[in-house]
């Protein structure tokens, strides 16, 4: 039987992947779409936010609009090598499941 | 079948799907830049002063449309390569627009029906280049429309070519943004 593969514990969190997922598909998002896109709340996505950053997979820009503060956030490339990882490996665990089903 | 596994992928599927979905609505803009160009026409024809009445509508358009999109950014904001891409043309439209009405004009480079020309040829660029970048065939065809139209500005009976800049002016701007505003409202009630 293969080794079956780890997930990458940060990037499995619901919460925080949903944040990678959605940054992948756009250039830059800031706070307040990234929250209500994942219908979350102000403290709770701030943390897995924070988790992201710390991982090195996302990056923040700190910013001002119309004197009002603005997070704009972005993918690294760490951060893009880790989601792609990640969906690699649970399409193997996934077909390690199908396979073990048939 | 380990449904965590089955709930993280459907997960991704409908977050991907979420930072593709557009969140920027331009029917609006259509419609307001088409009724400021039909009011300026009408302004000039009978004002006889078209300098005045089209600096004064454009600038009118251009500080509405600075206001709303400031505080479109103001509440949240996501940049795609598709929005970049599609509001450097319009903008680079805008600025060369601009340039040729208020620069060109005044030097006496074009006469009415040259500038119309140009103006149709360029409003067919910008629409043809939007369709492709949002593979949406009907905004191309639109633009082939605004092509056709500078075909028969340069090719037409002169006294034709007005009438034919404030047809496409109302269908291609202010009737495509009543439309597109329309589809935008029934995508924001199925998101």
């Amino acid at each position: 039987m293969p080794d079956l593969p780890e997930l990458d514990q940060v990037v499995h969190g619901q919460l925080r992947l949903a944040v990678l997922s959605i940054l992948s598909t756009v250039e830059k998002a800031d706070f307040t779409y990234l929250r209500d896109r994942t219908n979350s709340t102000d403290g709770n996505i701030a943390a897995h936010l924070l988790k992201l950053e710390q991982a090195g997979y996302i990056s923040v820009e700190k910013t001002f609009l119309n004197r009002k503060p603005m997070s704009i956030y972005r993918l690294t490339s760490a951060g893009r090598t880790a989601l792609t990882n990640y969906i690699r490996n649970l399409k193997k665990l996934l077909g390690a499941e199908f396979n073990k089903q048939k | 079948m380990d449904q965590e596994l089955l709930a993280r992928i459907d997960l991704i599927e409908r977050m991907v799907s979420q930072g593709r979905r557009s969140t920027e609505y331009w029917g609006w803009c259509f419609a307001l830049w088409g009724t400021g160009q039909l009011t300026a026409t009408a302004w000039a024809t009978r004002s006889g002063r078209p300098g005045l009445a089209w600096g004064v509508t454009m600038a009118a358009c251009g500080i509405i449309t600075g206001l709303v999109m400031a505080r479109k950014k103001a509440t949240e904001q996501a940049e795609t390569l598709v929005s970049r891409s599609l509001g450097a043309i319009w903008l680079c439209f805008g600025i060369s627009i601009t340039l040729l009405a208020f620069v060109g004009n005044p030097a006496g480079i074009f006469n009415e029906r040259s500038f119309c020309a140009v103006f149709l040829a360029l409003m067919g660029l910008t629409n043809v280049s939007s369709g492709i970048i949002l593979r949406w065939p009907l905004q191309v065809v639109s633009g082939i429309v605004w092509w056709l139209a500078a075909v028969f500005a340069m090719l037409g009976p002169e006294k034709m070519v007005p009438w034919t800049q404030i047809a496409m002016i109302f269908f291609g701007e202010v009737v495509f943004g009543l439309y597109l505003m329309a589809r935008e409202r029934t995508a924001r009630r199925h998101a």
